[in-house]
């Protein structure tokens, strides 16, 4: 009789045999893979940054590997700005950074309570001319209407502020080049109605500081006031999926249903 | 309840209207306005760091700079405001070593501060190097970046008080003066 057991046993000895080499040639295979890895890249990196503070070591790495000039002219060189730092003498600058106050909003919000006092005014003035109306003739009246516009008209006045008080920033943002001077000459040209100048200076803001959300909503806000609706929801979806703030929110919601 | 929250209302649409006002001075240049302004509101407002930053801002244009010790010390909250704050205290210090320098003929050495884009960070560096010209008690400088500037400092002694004087020259013609107490 052929001794089953003992068969069952040699084949599951052969078995996990042939499933061991096979673990061993997988794992020198991962091991090799990342090893090359280790060493092309992150081995290199190391040797640049400690040899990297002598000027020549640059030189010498290159020919050490054979790596032509042109392949290390596209590499990153951060070590290189570190040292035109340490150069500066290390003192830190500091500039202020000038908060930014929606007007718009602050004066609409300190009318609330101004408003009651002259409304009393104002219905003392209409009852007084009203009284008065009722003694004139038709003709009369027509002249005084006449006059009444004449008067309104003069004293229309469409002065702004904000003209020289953009000059004023924009002297200032080519001094400091500080992207909050820019925002702050963007809304002041969004306040005016120039939304397309409104626009541009808020990609000049973003340029130099694409953190700024007020930076984003301007551009969104100029951008809709153009009436390029889409293309300010896309701008500000973008935005919003990045930082999830509540501000951009309310803007994609006041855009969307056109109530801006 | 209802009371508590007009209250709060009415007190938030003061503080706004403050801001605002303040915010339009300084837009349109008017620091010392503003600083007096700043200064007469500034209970009602010491929470609010805009309200702060706009008042020590303007305040550094002025005479007054001292003034700006107050935001200084109050701006703590959030990045930009701390960075102010820092700013301030830059400048607050540079003046302060500056006067003890001129008064007390203190040596400064080497002295490292951070720069600032304010004229008296300026002064203070240029003097920390001794890039000066001393000519009858004034010290008088040269912009590093503009040639036509010359900055001249000197003490002004009174009789109760030493006032530390910062002119300005352009193509030797007098543009600004700052009297710091």
């Amino acid at each position: 009789m052929i001794n089953t057991k003992e068969l069952e046993k040699r084949w599951l000895k052969y078995k996990t045999k042939s499933y061991l080499l096979l673990l061993f040639i997988i794992t020198i295979v991962v091991l090799l893979i990342y090893g090359g890895y280790y060493i092309l890249y992150k081995l290199d990196l190391n040797i640049d940054r400690e040899k990297n503070i002598k000027p020549t070591a640059d030189v010498k790495m290159v020919k050490d590997k054979n790596i032509t000039v042109t392949n290390l002219a596209s590499f990153p060189t951060p070590i290189k700005k570190d040292i035109e730092v340490k150069s500066d003498d290390n003192i830190v600058s500091l500039s202020p950074i000038i908060p930014i106050v929606d007007i718009d909003s602050e004066t609409a919000k300190s009318k609330t309570v101004k408003k009651v006092t002259p409304k009393r005014k104002r219905v003392k003035k209409r009852l007084v001319k009203a009284k008065k109306s009722n003694y004139l003739t038709p003709d009369e009246l027509k002249e005084n209407k006449v006059t009444n516009l004449k008067d309104k008209k003069k004293k229309i006045n469409f002065k702004t502020s904000s003209s020289n008080y953009i000059e004023i920033m924009k002297e200032k943002f080519h001094k400091n080049r500080n992207p909050r001077e820019a925002i702050l000459i963007a809304k002041a040209y969004y306040r005016a109605g120039d939304y397309k100048k409104s626009e541009e200076w808020a990609l000049k803001a973003n340029n130099l500081n694409n953190n700024l959300e007020e930076s984003w909503l301007l551009f969104a806000k100029s951008k809709n006031a153009l009436g390029k609706q889409e293309e300010a929801l896309k701008i500000l979806i973008a935005y919003y999926n990045k930082t999830k703030s509540p501000k951009v929110k309310l803007l994609i919601e006041k855009i969307s249903s056109k109530s801006i | 309840m209802k009371v508590v929250i007009l209250c709060t209302l009415f007190i938030s649409t003061l503080i706004s209207s403050n801001l605002s006002t303040l915010y339009k001075l300084y837009e349109t240049q008017q620091y010392k306005r503003g600083c007096d302004y700043g200064f007469k509101y500034l209970k009602k407002n010491r929470d609010s760091e805009k309200f702060l930053t706009l008042y020590g801002l303007s305040c550094l244009e002025t005479n007054k700079i001292d003034r700006i010790a107050t935001p200084m010390v109050k701006l703590k909250n959030g990045k930009a405001q701390r960075e102010n704050g820092s700013y301030f205290g830059t400048i607050l210090l540079q003046k302060q070593l500056l006067k003890q320098a001129l008064l007390d003929k203190k040596e400064l050495g080497k002295l490292k501060l951070p720069k600032t884009n304010f004229v008296l960070s300026k002064i203070f560096n240029l003097f920390v190097h001794k890039r000066y010209h001393l000519k009858d008690d004034i010290y008088i400088f040269q912009d590093s970046n503009n040639r036509d500037i010359e900055y001249q400092l000197y003490i002004q002694k009174m009789a109760t008080k030493n006032y530390m004087i910062l002119d300005i020259y352009k193509n030797n013609k007098f543009i600004k003066r700052y009297r710091y107490n």
